[in-house]
């Protein structure tokens, strides 16, 4: 190659070029050229709050959802602030939110629709149009529709806030298959609370504005939970000026722990012995409060007693490790300060083999105590989705517009269901589906969206499995011929990692996998298509939660700045696509103007579209609090045409209330109106299964076992944990360039005298090999590692002894320069050497400090591939906790 | 365009024809695949000439002819340049632009988008989904400034252009395509020499 290196040589070219014609026809002068631009004034860089437009949205930087504003100035958005309106953040925002300018401004965002080239994920790509991305991904689905098979399109979601648009394209399409990844993150928590309080309340909202004591098994909302901001800056308020208190126990010192006023480290997967041992207290010293017990719960106060009688808090310091005098006095001073004390649980009690019944029991406490729906207590508010049920009545329904089509049928046989399907299901499952109680027969959609080994995970809603979803395929549980993931990070993310990748590798399992994503991660490399969504500012959505401030409010999604690249967003994917495919599905999506679509979503508020866009929030402030509302009387208008039946109030064949008193009472939105300690559901499934009555899963009502698996540990066995920072979200949050800077490595953390006892110093490098889990699970004691982790230790005074752990979020083979933090060029298809000269010119790499190319520490470690897939007898629920492992040093 | 909102293609000052046939090839062909009109273009005895000087394999990948193959090859090339992460030539100034030194990629688009608005400046439909901080559509937005003010041009592509593209040009240099790897070189040479209209 020779070199040019004077200008006037090559300048040639351009006078070349533009002899010939072909450049000026693209160029059209401008049509104001007169208007003066002080160009140095501009690259100051200054936001000017004069001329910047405020605007309203929901943040989507983690599963909070909290209202921001975002300020727009030139087409960019320039800072992200809260919304003072939003009554469960008000007004305050994290990191994560900013982290929306990084992901929408980043310079590796995908912008375009691209399609493979080379073999599935040699990372050859080419652009192609979206008509051309689209009649191609058509011409895949139509057939089966056509061809009745529309169950062969499987579309697997990470996150997915659009509250049933993406359900209206796969009703529409005909396949039950929307999966979800329920059981990666909160199943084990939820099913016990639909148990104890009915499928409107998913989740809890406890009044932290006005507790006085928190017991918090395992909860971080100081940095990961939903709606942890919400109640954290409700909590640090209520500790810091009114003299609360919050003791959490947790197996390492987190964010959370670090704003309590105690902390005690405890063994994994003993937290329902502490809670049990706590009510065992409150029994013996009268604490417990009777008349409310009697009146709620479903279950003889004087059962709970003979349950209880030897869970003392001696034998519960012998499984958690917490000493038996602080386990008496904590649960002396919660039940003292009742009603306004509450507990908090989350994935550290719940994520484990006996995580369910540990929430069940901690759930025991609050009605133990009666701080049920109290000032200060465990309340419930039914915020999600406005349609008019339990909790939400005087609200205005909000209801996606019409028309919506219906879902698919029931897998089963019989008029009704849909039988061909079912009948490929082998003899095994067809027999166990046969078997189940009608009510989860009508609601049995096949293996992968209702494995019907785990009945809890669809009994109130659809939870799924989704850490089976790539095993099953493998099986052969369901022929897939069209796959979509939507923001998923699987091949990444979840639990044996590698063998997502390894199915979705797989040409014959999955002939054909489209991603719709804003990133290039481990999903989409898989990919034979890729489609770029926009990023939540600049897209549409409907917004409703619950809400701590115990009113609910709805909240809108809107685009700030237009959409960067091609990029669409999931709706206008869909609805583009629905009419490609045609044969009817065009029907369901005639919204050319998605605003008009959104604006007709809400035209049920009492105020005007334009003034709820320009507030982004509505809430009738003058609404009561949900406060004991089992509590409320049924309207006369509800009462119209109502039975009583027993105690129950019914109407059209639905039970509305309960009769208290002589009075018609809304109770709990449970079978018994009551509260549901007592659970037949439970030992219902179990058997349905063939799961032992004798498991701990089974019991219909809460009961302590250890992980089995954690029985006998040896003295050179290890649990392996894992957990999140505050500045990140899931594997999503890798490229945000900020973000990492904070936070890019995850060293395995362990108490220094484990490391003593390893002979490790700090810095040293370990390796972690992890074993298969006992009990009735997936792959249940198979003998073999299920993986290796290599990484250098750090010393963490506050860890449990027992316990090794690292954070999840970072180690990604994908996911650009920062997300990889440069470790190595993942998928060199053509053109550059990825050479240390490269990376030292080029501004996005040179920036990342952390990067072992400048000396720095890495990008951390991938653990995913190590750790089991773990399913929880009947939820399905992931036991991400219960990892038993052996450490060496290298 | 035209009160009725037509475009039409005007006559652009002869006496700014070498750079401006310059930034406009550079804008043609960075946001958008090889196709048989850029070909067509790259074609032209003295573009031809011109490129391979730079860079003699440009003679054979130029003059060949292309199958349907080379057009999907250009394209994964393409692709692989300019729209997948890591490619180390990435034509946007938030990949350069993004840490350090008191120019942002925030204020490149604030400027390109001043320009734009304020100037009704009509941007060709194949650019109208290009980044406010696309190197395309800074070098189309440098030629419609220098139609009509070259020292405003100047201070245009001394604020939002030169800051970063030379080190664009550098990386793309490196190329193992003739093409991008001729572009490369021309780049990283034009902007470093002084930019007079």
């Amino acid at each position: 190659m020779s070199t040019i290196t004077k200008r006037r040589d090559f300048l040639k070219i351009g006078a070349a070029a533009f002899a010939g014609g072909l450049l000026p026809g693209i160029f059209t002068p401008s049509l104001n050229a007169a208007s003066n631009i002080n160009i140095q004034e501009l690259i100051k860089g200054k936001i000017d709050y004069t001329k910047a437009k405020a605007t309203p949205t929901i943040c989507f930087g983690c599963t909070n959802h909290c209202g921001v504003i975002g300020w727009v100035q030139d087409g960019r958005v320039r800072k992200i602030e809260g919304n003072p309106l939003d009554p469960n953040s008000e007004g305050n925002i994290c990191a994560k939110a900013q982290g929306m300018i990084s992901y929408t401004y980043y310079p590796e965002r995908l912008l375009y629709p691209l399609k493979r080239v080379g073999k599935r994920g040699e990372g050859k790509w080419k652009r192609v149009t979206w008509d051309q991305a689209l009649d191609e991904l058509a011409g895949k689905l139509r057939p089966l529709r056509d061809n009745g098979v529309p169950e062969e399109f499987v579309f697997h979601y990470g996150r997915d806030k659009t509250k049933g648009f993406t359900k209206r394209f796969t009703n529409a399409f005909g396949t039950p298959h929307r999966l979800n990844r329920r059981s990666i993150c909160s199943s084990n928590r939820r099913a016990p609370l639909m148990s104890y309080y009915g499928r409107d309340f998913e989740w809890e909202t406890q009044d932290l504005e006005n507790t006085k004591y928190v017991v918090n098994f395992g909860a971080n909302p100081m940095e990961a939970y939903q709606g942890g901001l919400f109640m954290m800056h409700r909590l640090r308020e209520s500790q810091v000026n009114k003299g609360a208190k919050m003791v959490t126990f947790e197996v390492r010192p987190s964010a959370t722990a670090s704003v309590s006023e105690e902390f005690h480290t405890i063994m994994p997967g003993t937290d329902g012995a502490v809670a049990f041992a706590m009510i065992h207290v409150i029994l013996k010293e009268g604490l417990e409060n009777q008349e409310f017990w009697n009146r709620w719960a479903n279950y003889p106060l004087e059962d709970v007693r003979t349950l209880v009688k030897d869970y003392t808090p001696e034998w519960a310091e012998s499984h958690s490790g917490i000493p038996a005098a602080d386990i008496k006095r904590i649960a002396i001073e919660f039940a003292s300060a009742a009603p306004a004390c509450c507990t908090m649980s989350n994935r550290g009690s719940a994520k484990h083999y006996n995580g369910v019944q540990a929430d069940r029991a901690i759930r025991m406490l609050d009605v133990l105590v009666g701080n049920v729906g109290k000032p200060g207590g465990f309340c419930l508010s039914s915020g999600s989705g406005w349609s008019g049920k339990y909790g939400q009545e005087g609200l205005p329904k909000l209801s996606q517009p019409g028309p919506k089509p219906g879902g698919p049928k029931p897998w089963g046989i019989g008029e009704g269901f849909n039988e061909a399907p079912f009948k490929k299901l082998p003899k095994k499952i067809q027999d166990r589906v046969n078997n189940f109680p009608d009510e989860w027969k009508n609601k049995y959609f096949g293996e992968l969206a209702t494995p019907s080994e785990f009945p809890l995970a669809w009994h109130w809603y659809q939870m799924r499995v989704g850490q089976l979803v790539y095993p099953y395929i493998k099986e052969g549980l369901q022929k897939v011929s069209v796959y979509m993931s939507f923001t998923l990070g699987a091949s990444y993310g979840y639990p044996e990692a590698n063998l997502a990748r390894e199915v979705l590798l797989d040409e014959k399992l999955i002939p054909y996998h489209v991603a719709i994503d804003i990133g290039y991660g481990e999903q989409t490399a898989l990919a034979d298509l890729i489609l770029p969504e926009s990023t939540s500012l600049e897209r549409w959505d409907y917004h409703s939660t619950n809400c701590y401030g115990l009113i609910p409010y709805t909240g809108l999604r809107q685009p700030l700045v237009k959409a960067a690249g091609e990029s669409l967003s999931v709706q206008e994917i869909l609805r583009d696509l629905a009419r490609k495919i045609g044969g009817g599905m065009e029907e369901y999506f005639a919204m050319d103007d998605l605003e008009a679509f959104y604006k007709d979503w809400y035209k049920n508020l009492p105020i005007g579209w334009e003034e709820f866009k320009e507030r982004g929030i509505w809430q009738d402030a003058t609404r009561e609090k949900d406060y004991e509302l089992y509590e409320r009387a049924l309207s006369a208008t509800e009462l119209e045409d109502s039975t009583v039946e027993g105690e129950l109030v019914k109407k059209n064949g639905k039970t509305i209330g309960i009769m208290m008193d002589g009075k018609a009472i809304r109770g709990f939105p449970t079978k018994s109106r009551k509260i549901g300690v007592y659970d037949e559901i439970w030992p219902i499934a179990a058997k349905a299964v063939g799961l032992p009555m004798t498991d701990v899963n089974a019991s219909p009502i809460a009961i302590y076992d250890t992980v089995p698996e954690h029985k006998d540990l040896a003295d050179d066995r290890y649990i392996f944990s894992t957990f999140k920072w505050n500045v990140h979200t899931q594997g999503r949050s890798a490229h945000w360039k900020y973000h990492s800077e904070i936070v890019h490595t995850n060293p395995a953390f362990m108490h220094p005298d484990t490391g003593k006892s390893l002979g490790l110093k700090e810095g040293d490098s370990v390796r972690i090999s992890v074993f298969r889990p006992h009990g009735h699970t997936y792959r249940s004691n198979e003998k073999e590692i299920v993986g290796t982790v290599e990484n250098h230790v750090r010393f963490l005074k506050g860890m449990h002894s027992k316990v090794i752990m690292c954070s999840h979020h970072v180690g990604h083979s994908e996911h650009g320069s920062v997300g990889r933090a440069e470790e190595a060029k993942s998928t060199p298809a053509v053109g550059i050497a990825a050479t240390p000269d490269e990376a030292e010119t080029k501004a996005l790499k040179g920036g990342l400090w952390w990067s072992k190319k400048k000396g720095g520490i890495g990008g951390g470690v991938a653990i995913n591939d190590a750790l089991p897939i773990n399913p929880c007898p009947l939820t399905g629920g992931q036991n991400w906790y219960d990892n038993v492992c052996k450490i060496e040093k290298i | 365009m035209d009160k009725t909102g037509t475009t039409t293609s005007v006559k652009l000052k002869k006496s700014n024809s070498s750079k401006t046939g310059l930034y406009l090839l550079f804008a043609e062909l960075i946001h958008r695949e090889v196709n048989p009109q850029l070909l067509e273009l790259l074609r032209q005895p003295e573009v031809l000439k011109g490129f391979t000087e730079i860079d003699p394999a440009c003679a054979d990948y130029f003059s060949k002819e292309w199958s349907e193959s080379d057009f999907e090859n250009a394209a994964v090339d393409f692709c692989d340049l300019f729209i997948l992460p890591e490619s180390g030539s990435a034509p946007r100034a938030a990949a350069w632009l993004e840490i350090g030194g008191d120019l942002t990629a925030e204020v490149v688009d604030s400027v390109v988008t001043k320009f734009i608005t304020e100037w009704k400046i009509h941007v060709p439909p194949s650019y109208q989904h290009l980044a406010y901080d696309h190197l395309s559509l800074i070098f189309y937005i440098c030629v419609v400034i220098a139609e009509k003010d070259e020292a405003l041009a100047a201070e245009f592509e001394a604020a939002v252009l030169t800051p970063w593209a030379g080190k664009f040009g550098d990386s793309l240099a490196q190329s193992s395509s003739p093409l991008y790897r001729s572009l490369g070189i021309m780049i990283s040479h034009l902007l470093e020499e002084v930019t007079d209209y």
